[in-house]
């Protein structure tokens, strides 16, 4: 059975990869174990161009997370890829594009220093 | 085929429950009390009751046995989404329409704040969880206020542009006598408060509070014989907008004009004619996109649409007249249920509208939903 992980672990190896349909190429994510567009159940993991555009984001001042984890304030991207799936990330450090702006993927370590994270920046 | 109605409504009390901080309470022990109050309301006898549904609590066998509804014709149980409410008094009036059963009892119990519910952290649950958790995103309240900065952003709304709806909900629940928060606030007050997740700030979020709803439905013919006023549900309509993300791409304005096009056409109303609405408000931004697909707004515009009085009480549209689920109670839709009925019965005191005759629920979530009730003459 696909999981989490599965993803999480190609990121560990600053690869950021999604699912992509093989009988209709369409993209998705998060993990799904069918296509939504043709049911086809055949997929594999492949690399997106890494490129996208800010829907939106928002600074969440809320302490839902060990203060370890999470310096409040900090900002959450929402994020359309040019592939189409929508995904919630963060701005590369000391970044803060605006809703419309253009932007790359850039992997980071997370606070902790346990997580390689696909994040984005302004593109190039 | 007769009209559906509402002849029974019940609420345990908000505010007091929520003041005496220290008590425990179990959901099905709200709901229950929440029943009992809905069934003395209706004047009926228990027995005539032949469907029970549940909402939020754990398991509508322990809650039927608990309210001795051992054998009913129908039963539903649904999950403890907000969007909920308005599809189960759909299914409930279907039910009943198409003859599955004659009276439905409605229950809803929510424990949230004895049980230290936090709608956000580790163990809030969504589809995209254990990836946004990475990011520190969590909380249907970040998601709804995603959605909220894009609209700031596109249709130029500026700070305060929620400000009147907080107030609104306050100024209301300070007409309720049964409300959580009755202090009113102000626009400086609304802007001092701290940011939640920015831009929303706190007095943009529902209450996590303690409490219980009931709502006992029938058909028109039955509740004539009662003898009080007779409140039908004159037409109701639903429309998914479903994704991964409490976020929708257009605001749900698509889907809310859909419901909004199919609920005034089957109850042969226009919005015009709408007394007063009670309009889902888990966090503000909801209120605007609710007035813009329903078209009481231009897209893009409610913010601007409610700044100067209409959704008042005296307004053109008042709305969330009990305060709603940021002032009155966060019962996840079922006592704005509850306040469109007890406004059309015109017995609520301070906070009625004057002569009021139809009243509409909108629900604008991720499953839209929304209702038209009318008091017969």
């Amino acid at each position: 059975m696909l999981t989490v992980d599965d993803y999480w672990k190609r990121c560990a190896d600053g690869e950021f990869a999604v699912q992509q349909c093989s009988n209709c190429q369409t993209w998705r994510f998060p993990l799904s174990p069918l296509c939504p567009v043709c049911l086809s159940r055949e997929f594999s993991w492949e690399q997106p161009s890494g490129k996208g555009t800010v829907w939106s984001w928002i600074r969440m001042h809320q302490r839902y997370f060990p203060a370890e984890d999470f310096e409040v304030p900090y900002e959450v991207a929402f994020i359309q890829l040019d592939e189409g799936p929508f995904l919630i990330s963060g701005f590369a450090a000391g970044e803060l594009p605006q809703i419309g702006d253009r932007v790359e993927v850039v992997f980071e370590m997370n606070k902790r220093g346990d997580q390689l994270l696909p994040k984005f920046r302004t593109a190039a | 085929m007769g009209r559906v109605a509402i002849i029974g409504v019940g609420t345990t009390p908000f505010g007091s429950l929520y003041r005496d901080r220290d008590a425990t309470r179990s959901d099905y022990d709200l709901a229950a009390w929440a029943f009992a109050e809905a069934v003395a309301d209706a004047g009926i006898e228990k027995d005539e009751i032949d469907g029970l549904f549940t909402a939020r609590v754990g398991s509508y066998n322990r809650m039927a046995d608990m309210l001795g509804l051992q054998r009913p014709t129908v039963i539903n149980g649904y999950e403890a989404a907000g969007r909920m409410s308005g599809v189960a008094v759909q299914a409930a009036a279907a039910m009943i329409e198409s003859g599955q059963a004659t009276t439905i009892a409605l229950v809803y119990g929510n424990n949230g704040r004895s049980a230290g519910v936090k709608y956000g952290g580790d163990a809030y649950s969504s589809p995209t969880a254990p990836y946004d958790a990475a990011y520190g995103m969590t909380s249907p309240g970040a998601y709804v206020s995603v959605m909220y900065q894009r609209y700031k952003h596109l249709f130029g709304a500026p700070e305060d542009a929620l400000a009147p709806l907080a107030i609104n909900n306050r100024a209301n629940g300070a007409l309720n006598p049964n409300a959580v928060m009755r202090t009113p606030i102000t626009t400086e007050e609304y802007l001092a408060a701290r940011f939640v997740a920015e831009p929303l700030r706190l007095f943009d979020y529902c209450l996590i509070n303690d409490g219980g709803v009931a709502i006992i439905m029938t058909t028109e013919e039955r509740a004539k014989q009662l003898g009080g006023p007779v409140i039908t549900m004159e037409a109701t309509a639903a429309a998914g907008d479903l994704s991964n993300f409490y976020s929708s791409r257009d605001f749900y304005y698509e889907s809310a004009k859909s419901v909004a096009d199919r609920v005034y056409q089957r109850a042969g109303i226009t919005r015009d004619q709408v007394d007063v609405a009670q309009i889902y408000d888990n966090f503000t931004p909801t209120i605007l996109l609710s007035l813009e697909g329903f078209g009481f707004a231009q897209p893009g515009r409610a913010w601007d649409w409610v700044r100067d009085g209409r959704i008042e009480l005296g307004g053109e549209l008042p709305i969330n007249t009990s305060g709603g689920h940021t002032a009155e109670s966060y019962m996840q839709g079922w006592a704005l249920h509850v306040e469109a009925v007890r406004q059309l019965r015109g017995d609520q005191g301070e906070r009625q509208v004057k002569d009021a005759e139809i009243s509409q629920y909108i629900c604008v979530a991720p499953i839209v939903t929304s209702h038209i009730f009318r008091r017969q003459s």
